[in-house]
């Protein structure tokens, strides 16, 4: 932990060059932690790009949706836009190692992301938007989190 | 013309928030494989689909949930495939190769899934 803030002195000067700094951001410290102060060595341009992303994307889904209709239109709401703007920050910022694990959890979240779907399309002809929206985030939740939790158990497991 | 507009830019509005807030988590989420899972977090799907069922109505929020089985399916496969490529080529060569893995599995997956 103490490493994480070792290099917030430099993080402007020295992000694009430093592939050093992923390993001292813990050296792969699997402890599951929420780190509000990481969020100050985020720039500011990369959630301008982030939220850019997200919002070309929903206009393309919306744009999709009055052309060819919502169904099309729906299946990019699971583009992985979103990702591959974070993928290609993490690794300019904290290097190619980074964004490998990254890409490597990304696979329990669409688990999550398919949950979400099924659920949203069986509960929206029968239930209020907001009942269906909650029921299909909670199922994210159980599905993404509860899948890589479960990952974590079975390598904890599998290593000793 | 002037509604299918103001029904876009809300939906890019909302999306963009959505993403926005997954963003923030995620940054703050440690190890790297947690913050991952953020990553294909339904952002674009919750902005979009609020939108869709108020403007539109719930009939035309299920179908969008119908076709984003699809595009899920195919996030699936982008994420297997988005790590070796990584290792093998590089950020942006692997992104941009993933795209291509995606779009058509979604393509795929659209004609092969059963509709409800």
């Amino acid at each position: 932990m103490d490493d994480d803030t070792n290099d917030d002195t430099n993080d402007d000067t020295n992000d694009d060059t430093n592939d050093d700094d992923p390993d001292s951001r813990g050296q792969d410290d699997d402890r599951m932690r929420l780190i509000p102060r990481e969020l100050a060595r985020t720039r500011p341009w990369d959630l301008v790009v982030r939220f850019a992303f997200g919002a070309g994307v929903s206009a393309l889904a919306g744009v999709v949706s009055l052309v060819a209709g919502p169904a099309l239109g729906g299946v990019f709401l699971a583009f992985p836009a979103i990702l591959l703007a974070s993928l290609t920050l993490v690794a300019q910022r904290e290097g190619p190692r980074q964004a490998y694990q990254e890409a490597r959890g990304s696979v329990f979240g669409t688990l999550g992301l398919t949950g979400f779907a099924v659920v949203t399309t069986v509960m929206a002809a029968r239930w209020p938007v907001w009942v269906t929206l909650v029921a299909a985030a909670a199922t994210w939740v159980v599905f993404g989190l509860g899948s890589y939790l479960v990952s974590r158990v079975i390598a904890r497991r599998v290593g000793g | 013309m002037a509604r299918l507009i103001v029904e876009v830019a809300l939906k890019a509005l909302a999306g963009g928030l959505f993403v926005l807030g997954f963003a923030v988590l995620a940054e703050m989420m440690t190890p790297k494989r947690l913050a991952g899972v953020f990553s294909a977090g339904p952002s674009v799907a919750l902005g979009s689909l609020l939108v869709t069922a108020v403007l539109s109505g719930q009939a035309d929020m299920r179908a969008a949930a119908d076709g984003m089985r699809a595009g899920a399916v195919a996030f699936f496969v982008y994420c297997l495939v988005a790590p070796p490529l990584l290792s093998a080529w590089g950020v942006w060569r692997a992104t941009l190769a993933g795209l291509v893995v995606w779009a058509v599995t979604a393509a795929g997956a659209y004609l092969l899934l059963p509709r409800p």
